[in-house]
């Protein structure tokens, strides 16, 4: 079976395919969403610890300062220790990000790194100049402590205890006092200071050595001079140190901290900045997921209720008025209208076969209502028919009876003519003999007896007649009359049995009569006569062979004003298929032997119609067949 | 005689002083090293050490040069601690007071320096022009001439402290996209530097011997404060000047400082700043940018400074005379004419002349407006076809001198409170 031939399923395989494109359609805006939802999430969380790290950044970069400031001002080399760790660290950092100059943040990061390799450097520098510091001080120390030394050597040389070499070493030590406040202080006078006292110590030097003659001593004082002369130059020398090296400090490294921090505080900003935006961006991605799968889950909604619509209209509106239709064709209804769904498809076959179909019902209520008018006047006809035919069996029946009555009549009627006739003929011969007087006394004797034994014959023949005819006029008038009236049941069966007994006396059945006595019906009699008719003479033909013995039972009992009669032959008995039709008109299993059919159809119509009761038959093969009429006791005018 | 027994004398002094600093200097970056014989060391700051003029001065004296160029600050601090390093100290006059107390430097003799009598007045005299007016500070005359005591002074004699040759005026750039161009002399002014229009825009130089004046006569051109001297400031003229400042500082007003000049260019161009301290090449080099710098010419007067070119008080024979060759060289007109592009004179200009093009000269020194682009010594234009260098010729902007680049007594004071400054946050 191609599957493009069913216009229907061409509908449905079609409507699957659209859904299915939607619905992938749906599925990759919502994958799609949800990767951008992710994204943004990684993003963020990338953001975030982007931002962490540029945290940890500044926090270090806060603690190298610390640590850098700590070890200019004090010295203490486990802070520089821990300022080259934090550098090692920062730059670390800084390898292992790739930086690009596009970004705020970026530009920062390398400016950052700019300016605090200009620090650290100027720190490493820093602290090289912090030990040439020291050893310059330590040489000034030194120095001046030569200078004490050679001084008291020399005082000690000399007897003199002269006032210019207590000014002398007053003023040394001054020198040294003055050296220390400035570096204590950084305060230039202190330079000024020192350098008076120097040239005042110089000048007392220059007099002593005009003083002196001792070659010796001479030497000495040059000496002295000479060892002042460097320890002023040491001295400054230190000075310009100390003031390059706190240059060093205060002036560049400080800018370039200071550009550091100023790119650190932008970094900070931007990030927060940045990550206020990504959260807004990843709160609007929520939300605009949300929206879009509220939007999914509408436009989803909206598709199924269209394709819900759609297949309702197309597919399952049509078929459900289609079942209606049908229903109530089925019911055979006609007078509505079929709606005719003129779509090309199987629906639309369907609702045109429902048209069809309505159309054919139509036409066979036409010509069931025809049939039935059809049957009604055949039923008509029929009954007719079979009135006349029941007629026509009464008209047998009764002609049956009346040649049954005749026949029966006739026997005695003809023995009585026989009779007269055989009278009539030996009374002539025995005129001829008185003519001819010839007569005999043993034949005037033979002729008395004759005519006694014929007149007996006759008589009995006459009476017997009688009888019959009273019979049959009883039963004649109450088949004919057909008025209710009251009658003892008893007693008419016995005169229906006596209007049979030309038919019973060949047989051997014995036909007992056990109704009541004073059972009395109030109904028609002639239909009981009809009644008794049939079922006798039924098992007189059917149920006993010609010479065959049997019986014949009659029985009745009443219960409230119902009568149950029972008519019971232990005759032949009947089949199923016998019992089946018994009461069906013209059936009969001696066809052609003189029944009609119709005895048993007839009272079959009498009781149930007329006496409006019921009869049964039930039979026993070769056993017996009963005969239960149910009739109330009161017939009702029918 | 008196210089051979000053030499050795240093000599001596210098020796044990070198002997006793245990140091394992690390020189600012070594841009070349060469094995030719003989090598000078010059240590001194990316204005004058720059590779063109090296492999110029090498080509032209046969020479091996090696140049340290690096900070001010480092390398002053090398030259102090240790003279051996070097033969050639090529800084600022605002060093040489310090250079000469550390016995870092020996006098030149005027003798052996080939240009002398090229030289002209600014640095003899103080002087360009008898117009000129005296700037306050440091004039170079002041510290130029070696006295017989072997102090620092005016008065003529064959020993100098230095050699002049590049010098300048300095004032402030201007984004002329974002500020107006004002009228030289009669608008512009250092008060610009403190004008709240510019607020958050405004950077100076990260250095207290120039910054401070800068600060100082903006200050002074806004009205806030007036300086007895400007080049001596006292104490208290320092704590009211640093007062003032700081004050600016923590509303904001200044983005920050600089310390070198590719910074001072970065800060502009990268629109961090739209007014600052600014040396001339950063102007070359944002114009060449396109940006469009303008080199104000301030009412009150320029800042002046002036390059020195010392030699090493170990530096000796074969390295001495290559020393005085290298020296002679710079004023032998070729470096002349290529600091001019950058905008710096020399103080021999006339033989420097005869290494520019007329428009050139006309532009740089005769303050007309050129008749053609210009390129600076990095290839980029950097004056464009009808642009006038503001404050117009050579002579007429040195006239115009407030002050000159300076170690003021209280120089130390002012260290100290320009770290407070440069520290200050918004």
């Amino acid at each position: 079976m191609n599957i493009f031939s069913n216009t229907l399923r061409k509908k449905i395989y079609f409507l699957s395919i659209l859904s299915s494109i939607f619905f992938i359609g749906i599925a990759y805006i919502a994958y799609n969403n949800l990767i951008n939802l992710s994204k943004s999430f990684d993003d963020f969380a990338q953001i975030n610890s982007q931002a962490q790290s540029y945290i940890e950044l500044t926090k270090d970069v806060e603690k190298l300062k610390g640590n850098v400031q700590s070890f200019t001002y004090s010295g203490y080399k486990g802070s520089a220790q821990e300022a080259k760790k934090l550098y090692e660290k920062i730059t670390n950092f800084f390898v292992n990000t790739q930086l690009r100059k596009e970004t705020e943040v970026d530009k920062s990061l390398l400016a950052i790194e700019l300016h605090l390799k200009k620090y650290f450097d100027t720190f490493k520098e820093v602290e090289r100049q912090k030990k040439v510091q020291k050893d310059l001080k330590k040489l000034k120390r030194d120095l001046h402590e030569k200078l004490i030394d050679k001084l008291y050597k020399y005082s000690q040389t000399t007897y003199k205890k002269s006032l210019i070499l207590k000014n002398i070493n007053d003023e040394i030590f001054k020198a040294e006092k003055y050296s220390l406040y400035y570096f204590d202080t950084m305060d230039t006078d202190y330079i000024k200071q020192y350098k008076e006292v120097i040239s005042k110590t110089k000048k007392n030097l220059s007099k002593l050595k005009n003083k002196e003659v001792d070659v010796e001593k001479v030497y000495q004082l040059k000496e002295l001079s000479n060892i002042l002369k460097q320890y002023s130059k040491i001295f400054l020398k230190t000075v310009q140190q100390v003031r390059s090296y706190t240059f060093l400090i205060n002036v560049v490294m400080s800018a370039e901290l200071y550009e550091v921090l100023y790119y650190a505080n932008i970094i900070h900003n931007t990030s927060l900045s940045i990550i206020e935006k990504i959260e807004n961006n990843v709160d609007t991605n929520i939300s605009d997921s949300t929206k879009i799968f509220l939007l999914l889950g509408v436009l989803f909604f909206i598709f199924m209720l269209t394709a819900s619509l759609i297949i309702t209209n197309s597919i399952v509106n049509p078929i459900t008025l289609l079942t209606e239709s049908f229903k109530k064709l089925t019911k055979g209804e006609t007078d509505f209208k079929i709606l005719e769904y003129s779509v090309n498809d199987e629906i639309g076959d369907l609702s045109t076969a429902a048209v069809v179909f309505q159309e054919k019902n139509k036409e066979l209520q036409k010509y069931q209502t025809e049939l039935e008018k059809l049957v009604i006047s055949r039923t008509e006809e029929l009954t007719k028919a079979q009135n006349h035919l029941i007629e026509s069996e009464k008209m047998a029946s009764l002609g049956s009876l009346v040649a049954g009555i005749s026949h029966e009549i006739n026997t005695p009627v003809g023995l009585s003519l026989t009779g007269v006739s055989y009278i009539n003929e030996i009374t002539n011969n025995i005129i001829k003999d008185v003519e001819n007087n010839n007569l005999k006394q043993s034949s005037f004797k033979k002729y008395l007896e004759d005519v006694r034994v014929m007149s007996e014959t006759m008589e009995k023949s006459l009476n017997d007649a009688t009888e019959l005819i009273k019979s049959f006029k009883q039963i004649s008038v109450d088949q004919h009359a057909e008025q209710i009236r009251d009658f003892k049941l008893h007693n008419y069966v016995e005169d229906v049995l006596l209007s049979l007994k030309n038919n019973i006396k060949h047989t051997h059945i014995d036909i007992t009569n056990n109704i009541p006595i004073e059972l009395t019906l109030h109904s028609y009699p002639g239909i009981f006569s009809q009644i008794f008719t049939n079922l006798i003479m039924n098992s007189i033909v059917h149920a006993f062979d010609e010479d065959q013995k049997g019986n014949i039972y009659i029985e009745a009992i009443t219960n409230d004003n119902n009568l149950m009669l029972t008519y019971i032959d232990n005759g032949k008995g009947m089949d199923d298929n016998t019992i089946k039709h018994i009461f069906d008109p013209f059936f009969t299993t001696k066809m052609g032997q003189g029944g009609s059919g119709l005895g048993m159809y007839i009272i079959y119509n009498l009781i149930t119609q007329k006496l409006n009761g019921n009869i049964v038959c039930q039979s026993k093969i070769t056993q017996e067949t009963k005969f239960i009429i149910t009739i109330p006791m009161e017939s009702k005018d029918v | 005689m008196n210089s051979l027994t000053r030499r050795d004398f240093l000599k001596k002094s210098t020796t044990l002083a070198a002997g006793a600093a245990i140091t394992s200097l690390s020189f600012p970056a070594i841009l070349h090293a060469k094995n030719k014989y003989p090598t000078i060391k010059v240590v001194g700051t990316h204005v004058t050490l720059q590779e063109d003029i090296r492999k110029k001065a090498q080509e032209d004296l046969g020479i091996n040069i090696e140049f340290y160029p690096g900070g001010s600050a480092e390398v002053i601090l090398k030259a102090i601690t240790d003279p051996s390093s070097f033969d050639i100290y090529e800084q600022w006059s605002n060093s040489i007071r310090v250079l000469h107390q550390a016995d870092a430097i020996q006098p030149l003799d005027i003798k052996r320096l080939k240009y002398w009598d090229e030289i002209n007045s600014l640095s003899k005299t103080g002087k360009i022009s008898p117009n000129a007016s005296f700037g306050a500070g440091d004039v170079p005359n002041k510290i130029l001439y070696v006295q017989k005591d072997g102090s620092l002074g005016p008065k003529a004699t064959n020993q100098i402290s230095f050699m002049p040759y590049v010098h300048n005026v300095d004032s402030f750039g201007y984004n002329s996209a974002v500020i107006p161009r004002g009228v030289p002399y009669e608008t512009e002014s250092w008060a610009w530097l403190l004008d709240k229009r510019y607020h958050g825009r405004v950077a100076l130089v990260n250095e207290p011997t120039i910054g401070i004046f800068d600060a100082a006569l903006a200050v002074e051109a806004k009205g806030l404060m007036k300086f007895k001297d400007i080049g001596d400031m006292s104490k208290k003229e320092i704590d009211q000047l640093f007062k003032i400042l700081i004050d600016y500082k923590q509303k904001g007003h200044f983005r920050g400082v600089w310390s070198s000049v590719p910074h001072s260019a970065e800060l502009m161009a990268t629109n961090q700043v739209d007014i600052e301290s600014m040396f001339s090449p950063a102007v070359s080099t944002l114009n060449g940018m396109g940006v469009p710098c303008v080199y104000a010419a301030p009412k009150e007067g320029y800042r002046a400074w002036h390059g020195v070119m010392c030699l090493s008080s170990e530096s000796k024979d074969e390295r001495k005379d290559a020393a005085y060759e290298y020296m002679n060289w710079w004023l032998s007109g070729w470096a002349g004419a290529f600091i001019a592009r950058q905008g710096y004179y020399i103080s021999n200009p006339e033989r420097a002349r005869k290494h520019m093009s007329s428009y050139e000269w006309d532009y740089w020194y005769a303050g007309k407006s050129a008749i053609k682009d210009l390129r600076g010594t990095d290839g980029k234009v950097s004056v464009r076809k009808g642009d006038l260098r503001n404050g117009g010729s050579y002579v007429k902007r040195f006239e115009n001198i407030a002050v000159w680049n300076t170690v003021m007594p209280n120089y130390d004071y002012t260290v100290n409170k320009w770290n407070e400054f440069v520290t200050k946050r918004a």
